[in-house]
């Protein structure tokens, strides 16, 4: 050991730096930016985020065609998905292949007709998957003889889970737009 | 053993010196996917917390940053400026609201990255949907266009400022006589409109940042035509240079610069809505598909109307420019009944 001495040299240079990148490392890791993004979404990335958003917008598209008699919206959830429309009387659950694949195949649909117009997807990691909303505004437009006209609107409440299949709903709930003033004793937080 | 040492040092110093350089705020950053999909979720939060109104106005506020100003350009004469926690809150508690009332959509969502953050433009439709539960028709209100500034907090993405512009009409021009008749029969058959859904599925070859210049490239679409600010230079070049659009049937970017300033358009005019922009992965690029609503933002007191519906089917291709439209055709919406 001729070198013991550039040795120890490089060895102190080698703890002093790696020091300085431990003291760094955490400080980027407490970049509160960086830890907050990966906390929301540990299990979502970017892809994830995408294909729910597309999931959703899919699902508008498959609903007003009523693709494949219908079985192109019912195939966008799971096997035990479900859809409620709480505007449907005292609210209604939709649940499987073949009841859903008939909501879709009821009034007007074909590749010409454009009336549920989703905006305004929000998307949250959860605990077993992803939750989101939506708004939907469901329009009249190019009914014959009809002028073109805002039919109604709401939000859609969605719970999202990924399956061999890709994101599928687990759940959706439709709710109607209402003006209305908030419960005093329920302050409901927004997602 | 002096060589790996040397290395040792070597590499942990080019290590810290990495860490040191990130350390400090480029002046324009690069914008990963996750950044572009988190502006994007905050863009899509304001709607629900300025239309419920929630926790008193405050899920509004706090989607701003502390020093954050959101301006009505619509308000009074010369505008207006709001800035502060209080008066954020306070701005979301006036008017309609309600836990379950929706009227902001907001749509054409276009980010860019810009020194200390980032910037951003969209449209937004205010809509009139069950107010009150009365029966009263739901309608358009208006509409117009946001401007902003985002920055990343400590908190993540929030709205440095924000500005909203009512849609007005620039001077008149006359339409081309094929874009006054978008009404075309229901197609005889089907399989003659391409379908992604009915295409060999071929995930995975899109990356996250392919979806989201894909959807960029749609988001610009509407402003290189409703505002058009070059005699539509901006619109031809959001095609490839051999790109095609029907109707009417429209090839190469001279021509489609001419038809794009045959629309009508404004510095501030917001009339294409897009919706429901679907992607999909093809051997040689990309398809897609989504929804327009051509909405008439009435002006000066006037009723808003529905122009027209349809849909944009597209063929997106990969340039060194960047993905582009290679054909892009406009479908109206036609049904026989009216959809309940």
């Amino acid at each position: 050991m001729t070198s013991g001495r550039p040795v120890t040299t490089a060895l102190g240079i080698a703890i002093l730096a790696m020091l300085a990148v431990t003291v760094l490392l955490p400080a980027q890791q407490r970049d509160p930016v960086t830890a907050r993004a990966s906390a929301a979404t540990s299990t979502l990335t970017s892809l994830d985020y995408i294909e729910i958003q597309q999931l959703v917008r899919k699902s508008a598209w498959a609903l007003d065609s009523g693709d494949n008699y219908g079985y192109a919206y019912a195939d966008l959830f799971t096997p035990d998905g479900t859809f409620a429309g709480t505007n449907q009387g005292e609210g209604r659950t939709i649940q499987g292949r073949d009841q859903l694949a008939t909501l879709a195949r009821g009034g007007a649909r074909g590749h010409t007709v454009q009336s549920h117009l989703t905006m305004n997807h929000v998307v949250k990691a959860s605990a077993d998957g992803a939750t989101g909303r939506a708004y939907v505004v469901v329009v009249d437009v190019g009914v014959v003889g009809k002028p073109n006209r805002v039919n109604h609107g709401g939000y859609y409440d969605d719970e999202y889970q990924k399956t061999l299949q890709g994101w599928r709903f687990k759940r959706r709930t439709y709710y109607e737009s209402k003006v209305d003033i908030w419960p005093e004793s329920s302050p409901r937080p927004v997602k | 053993m002096r060589n790996a040492f040397a290395t040792a040092v070597l590499s942990v110093l080019l290590v810290w010196f990495s860490g040191t350089s990130a350390q400090q705020p480029s002046p324009t950053p690069v914008l990963t996917a996750l950044d572009y999909l988190e502006i994007e979720q905050l863009v899509y939060r304001y709607g629900y917390a300025l239309d419920t109104g929630a926790d008193n106005g405050f899920a509004y506020a706090d989607l701003y940053a502390d020093d954050a100003t959101f301006t009505g350009t619509n308000q009074g004469p010369s505008g207006r400026t709001y800035q502060g926690r209080e008066r954020l809150a306070a701005l979301a508690r006036g008017g309609k609201r309600g836990p379950n009332f929706m009227s902001h959509w907001v749509t054409n969502v276009v980010i860019e990255p810009a020194p200390g953050g980032a910037i951003g433009k969209t449209y937004v439709g205010i809509f009139d949907i069950g107010n009150g539960g009365n029966g009263a028709k739901s309608r358009v209100d208006h509409g117009g266009l946001y401007n902003d500034v985002y920055v990343k907090t400590p908190k993540g993405w929030r709205f440095k400022s924000r500005s909203f512009f009512e849609s007005t009409s620039g001077a008149p021009v006359q339409p081309p006589p094929a874009m006054l008749t978008p009404p075309r029969a229901l197609a005889a058959n089907p399989a003659q409109s391409p379908n992604p859904e009915s295409r060999t599925p071929n995930p995975g070859s899109l990356t996250a940042q392919d979806y989201i210049e894909i959807q960029q490239l749609v988001a610009r679409y509407p402003y290189a035509l409703d505002q058009n600010p070059d005699e539509g230079q901006s619109y031809a070049n959001l095609f490839t240079t051999d790109a095609v659009f029907r109707q009417p049937r429209t090839e190469g970017r001279q021509n489609l610069a001419k038809m794009a300033s045959g629309a009508p358009h404004g510095a501030k005019y917001a009339r294409h809505f897009l919706a429901n922009h679907v992607i999909e992965a093809t051997a040689d690029g990309a398809i897609g598909k989504q929804y327009l609503v051509a909405v008439d933002i009435g002006e000066s007191g006037q009723p808003s109307s529905i122009f027209l519906g349809g849909h944009y089917e597209d063929v997106y291709a990969k340039t060194a420019e960047g993905w582009r439209f290679k054909t892009r055709t406009f479908i109206a919406s036609v049904t026989g009944a009216e959809v309940k």
